[in-house]
């Protein structure tokens, strides 16, 4: 039971964690909760839909490929429409985020004036298909979505670490300003970051679609909140803070739904939210930060 | 005399004499759209005080809202209450909810006042949603009557177009009577540099604690009317989308202005009820919100009255690539 249990949460935290690194990504640059980000994990799996059944063929993998190119696209879209015009004038990051909530409009609105708002059939993978893991009934689909999201947060991790536009992330969010005046390309830089933000929500989208097997218009508003109090949870602008509280809160869901009742594990993760806010608001891994006058 | 008559306030009463002779030209389809209207202005105006003169913009102001019209629904079903009883535990109850809101304030400033706002939100959804006893869970509270009050039953919706209209005046004259107050100034003043105010001698956090629970209760009073108004209830409709709603009106209708916020909610309610003659753009109609919020941060925050000539020439300029009178100065 605490073994299914687990498996379960590592699966679903899989999915919170990848989203959650999408907000964190951005917060660490421009210090700004890009609110668009729940958007564009509803809007690529709808895209992902409409491309299967209409253009690709039924190839889960081309479909994908088109489907994470598309993500990008949107999410530097989203920064030169909605984000830069706004941060070059040097304004408040609470106009950024009001006018990313502005995107998240649009978009949702957008997915649901072509897909409607009835639930309907996702395709998946190896369908049906059961490990027996310890006595824990596990499906194929959990197993690939665990592998690919430590297969992307390792990547993650030499991208920032070893790679030359990862570093250049990292060094935007000591100090843009700096980065600037060294001659890097800054507005080039922040608009791949949304764009890998983006890409990630993407994957955790049609994985999470793949997972429950059919899509609706609902899912990004229900996982969008859930990773941001994950993001919150690890501490803002930490990309490690993402991870860890993707996975405590997935498994805290799992471990209460499991033995207590459903619906008091929607309540648990935004518990557990106010509880950290109260106590320690700058999260698990965040660092303090200090007023300046 | 002179000091009160304005610009905003001979905008004001011009909209509210337009609004009082509109029952005896519209049908009743119209009519129900301007009373959704007066609605959104009361909620609107309400998050206007917090962000615009409290300088926090709270992303859950929906929270209020149901925390209102469930109030008056739950009072009714279970009680058979009239709306003259409804009204003060709506107030009571909705004041104690700001005020559970601004609690953790004394802690927590900046971002953290959108997460917690955020969630707070999300929580008395999921209460609403899952406390089958009161709430009646999913299914809501069907059948809500037209109000009563003191016995007497409004029995046309003209009476309550002209009921929701004067809490729609007293909302506006509160506000601007409370904006010129002491607290309204103590508020500014916070809003512009905490640090500057708190070294002033301004204590911050009863301040914070008070503009709250005054937001929380006018939210809550248009929650309560809204729930006589679509004589239903259910946790669906009070979303987050329902916040983000009205944090477009507010924008629109530029921060710290009241009659701004009442324009804002007569554009944004009307324009997407005159889509909907579109057929092509039926779909999209709410887009509108989501659009309006984009353009309006990009023109310049918001378009308070005077500055929009400003604003609009600045962005002609930028198309054409000359300086702008701003960035001249």
């Amino acid at each position: 039971m605490l073994l299914q249990i687990l498996v379960n949460g590592l699966s679903q935290g899989s999915i919170y964690a990848l989203t959650a690194i999408g907000y964190s990504l951005i917060y660490s640059i421009l210090q700004l909760i890009n609110m668009s980000n729940a958007a564009v994990f509803l809007t690529s799996a709808v895209i992902f839909y409409a491309l299967y059944t209409s253009l690709t063929g039924s190839s889960i993998a081309l479909t994908f490929i088109l489907t994470l190119m598309a993500a990008g696209m949107i999410g530097y879209i989203i920064e030169i429409i909605a984000i830069r015009p706004i941060r070059e004038k040097g304004d408040s990051n609470t106009y950024a985020l009001i006018s990313s909530i502005g995107v998240k409009t649009i978009l949702e609105q957008i997915c649901q004036g072509t897909f409607g708002s009835e639930i309907k059939q996702f395709p998946t993978l190896l369908d049906g298909k059961y490990i027996d893991l310890f006595g824990a009934r596990t499906s194929a689909i959990q197993i690939i979505i665990i592998l690919t999201t430590l297969c992307i947060l390792g990547f993650m991790s030499w991208f920032t670490q070893h790679n030359r536009v990862g570093r250049g992330l990292r060094a935007l969010s000591q100090n843009i300003r700096a980065c600037h005046l060294m001659g890097m390309p800054v507005n080039t830089l922040i608009g791949i970051s949304f764009a890998v933000g983006s890409m990630l929500a993407a994957v955790s989208g049609v994985a999470y679609c793949m997972y429950l097997k059919s899509i609706s218009i609902s899912v990004g508003s229900a996982i969008g909140n859930k990773a941001f109090a994950a993001t919150v949870l690890g501490g803002i602008g930490e990309l490690k803070g993402a991870v860890v509280g993707g996975y405590i809160l997935a498994i805290a869901e799992n471990l209460v739904s499991g033995y207590w009742s459903m619906s008091a594990s929607n309540f648990i993760s935004f518990g557990i939210l106010i509880l950290v806010l109260i106590i320690k608001p700058t999260g698990i891994f965040g660092k303090k930060e200090q007023k300046k006058v | 005399m002179k000091k009160y008559l304005d610009t905003r306030t001979i905008i004001f009463i011009v909209i509210m004499a337009g609004m009082a002779v509109a029952p005896f030209v519209t049908d009743p389809y119209q009519l129900r759209v301007l009373i959704s209207c007066e609605l959104n202005m009361i909620f609107a105006m309400s998050l206007n005080l917090l962000m615009g003169i409290g300088g926090t913009v709270s992303f859950g102001h929906a929270a209020f809202y149901s925390i209102g019209a469930y109030t008056t629904a739950c009072l009714w079903y279970h009680f058979g209450w009239d709306y003259s009883t409804n009204f003060i535990f709506v107030i009571l109850i909705t004041g104690l909810a700001g005020l559970l809101l601004a609690l953790p304030m004394s802690r927590i400033t900046g971002r953290y006042v959108t997460i917690i706002t955020l969630s707070f939100a999300e929580i008395v959804n999921l209460i609403i949603r899952n406390w089958d006893p009161v709430t009646l869970g999913q299914m809501g509270i069907v059948g809500i009557p037209n109000i009563t009050l003191f016995g007497f039953r409004f029995k046309t919706k003209i009476q309550f177009f002209y009921f929701t209209l004067i809490f729609v005046i007293l909302t506006y004259i509160f506000l601007k009577w409370l904006v010129e107050s002491k607290l309204g100034r103590n508020l500014q003043a916070m809003r512009d540099d905490s640090i500057a105010a708190e070294a002033m001698g301004i204590k911050l956090f009863p301040n914070k604690v008070i503009v709250f629970t005054i937001s929380a209760i006018i939210a809550g009073i248009a929650g309560s009317l809204y729930a006589h108004l679509m004589t239903y209830v259910e946790p669906a409709t009070f979303n987050a989308n329902l916040s983000f709603n009205c944090i477009s009106i507010v924008v629109v209708g530029g921060l710290g202005n009241f009659t701004g916020t009442l324009i804002g909610a007569l554009f944004l309610t009307i324009l997407p009820e005159y889509l909907r003659r579109f057929e092509f753009l039926f779909k999209y109609r709410m887009i509108a919100y989501g659009m309006v919020l984009v353009i309006v941060m990009w023109l310049n925050h918001s378009i308070p009255g005077l500055k929009l000539k400003q604003s609009v020439r600045n962005f002609f300029a930028r198309l054409l690539h000359k300086k702008t009178a701003d960035q001249e100065v």
